[in-house]
């Protein structure tokens, strides 16, 4: 069905009562039929975490969460700042587990390194950097990486990626997530609790996120809601304005990075219109208006989003066997 | 079929694991929207082309018009090295 009428920018409000009930009766039925004792949280310091926290307390009491901090050597020292503030408000229990020695085991930094100075030849350790890609909504261009690197004096370099660069980068910065998750796990095994992912609708469908990165979880409390519902339970919840104030960025990179210059295309509450519209048969020209683009631009973004569905198809599957095995339960 | 374009069905043969199903491959098929490529793909295939043909590809230029169809890829490689050709060769001298 395609709807012709326009799109209301109030198409994403939420009863935030009911859908905390939901929500916090879900996490105690998984947990239950997990049989786990408690839930794990990487608290990141930003919104999408915290409501996962608060989610977790209110559903099995705040005793029975564990809120990890997780920085490594290139976080924003904010992020453990806000993290440590919203775990102290909700009063779980926290653990500090500093990933940057066994990043640098691994090699996380030596290889992504490596890999930016195949495209940028003065690059150095001591330099910054991030990925980038160029805005979907001005023009047909492809959206292609480029790497972005900026000296200690402030000096910029911009280089597009080449295949065997791109992968180095990305697998060599994959550690990060990977290794958060490791350690989710690890306290998780000791603990008998359950993991809880924290991405929201935008990032689960989307793709944004790391295979058995952090895209592993037992149970993703949020990834049906969108981005604009997950700031109306975070008020409901009363999580901290500090945090709901702040801009989502990755955290990943040196250089400071939103997750729309990384991934996607237009700030959140627009490409979450977007989402819904693509979702609802609302056509680009009836949402051009709610989301403050033109008709063309919208249908930028929705072609964005399809690309982008089509690629995580890959991140969500589960492993694949040649042959049932009908005595597991899939 | 001139050689750009049998070259170019080689490399996405090759490399996107069509390698039956690139001859028949229309030549006006979009390579993004039929799933035949992906964003890193769209990265393999600027990196070949550039390589390969020796041209540089600018960030302008990274449209469909240019790279989403075996045609319009052939048509822009062949324009490409018209214009190209004074310049290296003014390099080269």
């Amino acid at each position: 069905m395609t709807l012709t009428l326009g799109l209301s920018p109030d198409a994403l409000r939420i009863d935030a009562e009911r859908v905390v009930d939901e929500i916090t009766t879900g996490i105690r039925l998984l947990v239950r039929q997990m049989r786990k004792r408690g839930v794990v949280v990487g608290l990141s310091g930003g919104v999408d975490s915290s409501v996962v926290a608060a989610l977790c307390a209110r559903a099995i009491g705040s005793e029975r969460v564990l809120g990890l901090f997780m920085p490594e050597r290139e976080s924003a020292a904010e992020s453990l700042r806000l993290a440590q503030f919203v775990a102290e408000h909700l009063g779980i229990g926290t653990v500090l587990e500093d990933i940057t020695a066994i990043l640098d085991a691994a090699g996380c930094y030596e290889r992504r390194d490596s890999a930016i100075k195949q495209l940028i030849p003065d690059y150095a350790p001591d330099w910054k950097s991030k990925v980038a890609l160029p805005s979907v909504v001005h023009d047909d261009r492809f959206r292609i990486f480029s790497v972005v690197a900026e000296s200690p004096t402030g000096e910029r370099r911009r280089a597009r990626v080449t295949p065997v660069a791109y992968g180095e980068l990305i697998a060599a910065m994959n550690f990060k997530q990977r290794t958060r998750k490791m350690m989710e796990y690890y306290h998780a095994d000791r603990l008998n609790y359950a993991v809880a992912g924290t991405p929201n609708r935008l990032e689960y469908d989307q793709g944004f996120f790391v295979k058995n990165g952090d895209g592993a979880a037992d149970l993703k409390p949020i990834a049906h809601l969108y981005k604009t519902q997950v700031y109306h339970i975070a008020e409901h919840l009363g999580i901290p304005d500090e945090i709901r104030r702040r801009p989502p960025t990755t955290d990943t990179y040196s250089l400071p990075q939103t997750q729309e210059e990384f991934y996607f295309s237009l700030p959140y509450d627009k490409m979450d219109l977007c989402l819904y519209a693509r979702d609802n048969g609302v056509t680009a020209a009836a949402a051009a208006a709610a989301v403050g683009l033109s008709e063309e631009q919208v249908e930028r973004v929705f072609k964005d989003i399809d690309a982008k569905r089509r690629a995580a198809e890959y991140l969500h599957l589960s492993p694949q066997l040649i042959a049932d095995v009908p005595a597991v339960t899939r | 079929m001139s050689l750009v374009e049998s070259e170019l069905r080689s490399f996405i043969g090759d490399n996107f694991f069509l390698a039956d199903d690139s001859k028949r491959l229309s030549g006006n098929a979009s390579l993004t929207r039929d799933g035949i490529i992906d964003s890193v793909g769209i990265v393999e295939l600027l990196h070949f082309i550039e390589t390969h043909y020796g041209i540089e590809i600018t960030d302008d230029e990274t449209i469909p018009e240019n790279i989403d169809s075996i045609d319009n890829i052939v048509r822009y490689v062949s324009r490409k090295l018209e214009t190209d050709a004074p310049r290296r060769e003014a390099q080269a001298s």
